[in-house]
């Protein structure tokens, strides 16, 4: 797999920013990118409504909590909430996948995390659409994303801890990544200790 | 000669509906209650075949008269309600509880459509205040049996659900599987009607 399964988004009047803050639209958009990735892969996926659903109110208080906003640190913060979204959903882990296929490269991310590859991959997808909506740009994952030893390291550290998801999805969209308080928008909290971030 | 009008007559005082179905839905029960002691008294007692065939005849005639009682009890209680089946605003939202609380719950629970009506109380809630006094009267009215801590749950996804789309399923499914994940804090609320009505208006926008 060379390239990120594409996310045909489910149809909304509204933006992206604000449809994937309806669970309805989120859990639509989820079940279409694990069908994209297991028509990729040929690793099938299922997807547990009661658990997307405690990830989903998490992530949402925990974004609204830290919005600043301002019109400055909106891209910074849009980054932040897809980050927080997958710490919240390898918290949680609304995904099983099923069994490899015949002749899987375990070497390979998909194959050797499945459920945390579709996880981080609806998240840089989502991400994606905002930035082009929002801010006409676009995004893509660093040579990293493919490396499998990136991958080593992010599933034993979200093992140890979920939050370190939000690090690791920065290294992933080429942004720095803050190992110390990942689950504080860092934006925010420079403007509150001036020094810090 | 037509009839005048007189709106200063006095109205007919009706029994308080629910109350009254309640009353004779307690009867009924007491009239199986007995009816299942009788029947295990007589397969027990050491009575002449003759005697038993008729004592069950007799009881199985019991039987029949307490059905009868049941149905005029829900002709007398639908027809105090004003329809026979739940319709309008009423029928929809005894429906999406029926739909909110399939498969919740240690026991199936149950829509009482009577209740329902009682508790609706006129127009339909559309915002998060007015909502959280309807599910305080839905529970109040016991609208899901029996009592079960889930029943709260498929209530605020129901009501919620009303409050974005009504009638349409993909809302309701969301709103339920939000209803889920906040549970303990719906639990918490129990009859707050203010801490209900702040969930319901944190969430409203985001089922």
């Amino acid at each position: 797999m060379s390239d990120l399964a594409p996310l045909r988004l489910p149809a909304s009047p509204e933006p992206v920013r604000v449809a994937a803050r309806r669970l309805r639209w989120l859990r639509g958009a989820f079940a279409d990118q694990l069908a994209a990735i297991s028509a990729e892969t040929g690793v099938a996926y299922r997807l547990d409504d009661r658990k997307l659903a405690s990830a989903f109110v998490s992530w949402l208080r925990r974004v609204e909590a830290q919005n600043p906003h301002d019109e400055a640190r909106r891209r910074a913060f849009f980054d932040f909430a897809a980050g927080v979204m997958l710490h919240e959903l390898i918290r949680t882990l609304p995904v099983t996948a099923g069994p490899l296929p015949a002749g899987a490269d375990r070497e390979q991310p998909e194959y050797f995390w499945p459920e945390g590859f579709a996880c981080t991959v609806f998240c840089v997808n989502v991400l994606s659409a905002v930035l082009a909506q929002e801010f006409d740009a676009t995004t893509d994952v660093v040579p990293a994303f493919f490396d499998i030893r990136s991958w080593w390291s992010f599933r034993e550290n979200a093992a140890e801890q979920a939050s370190s998801a939000v690090g690791f999805f920065d290294v992933f969209i080429g942004e720095e990544p803050d190992w110390e308080m990942p689950t504080v928008f860092r934006d925010k909290l420079a403007l509150r200790l001036p020094g810090a971030g | 000669m037509p009839v005048e009008h007189r709106p200063d007559l006095p109205r007919l005082p009706l029994p308080d509906p629910l109350a009254t179905r309640r009353a004779l839905s307690d009867v009924r029960s007491v009239m199986r209650h007995g009816l299942d002691l009788a029947r295990d008294g007589l397969e027990q007692a050491p009575l002449p075949a003759p005697v038993t065939a008729i004592t069950g005849s007799v009881l199985r005639r019991v039987d029949d008269i307490a059905q009868h009682a049941e149905a005029v009890a829900r002709v007398m209680v639908d027809g105090i309600l004003g329809t026979a089946t739940a319709s309008g605003e009423a029928g929809a939202l005894a429906e999406a509880l029926r739909q909110a609380a399939s498969g919740l719950g240690g026991h199936p629970l149950r829509v009482d459509d009577a209740a329902v009506r009682v508790a609706l109380d006129g127009a339909p809630a559309t915002d998060p205040e007015a909502a959280a006094r309807l599910m305080g009267r839905l529970l109040e009215a016991g609208a899901l049996r029996p009592a079960d801590p889930m029943g709260a749950v498929a209530i605020f996804a129901a009501v919620m659900a009303r409050l974005q789309s009504p009638d349409d399923a993909a809302t309701l499914s969301a709103s339920r599987a939000l209803a889920e994940a906040l549970a303990p804090e719906i639990a918490a609320a129990g009859a707050d009607t203010a801490e209900l009505a702040r969930l319901l208006a944190e969430f409203r926008d985001h089922v």
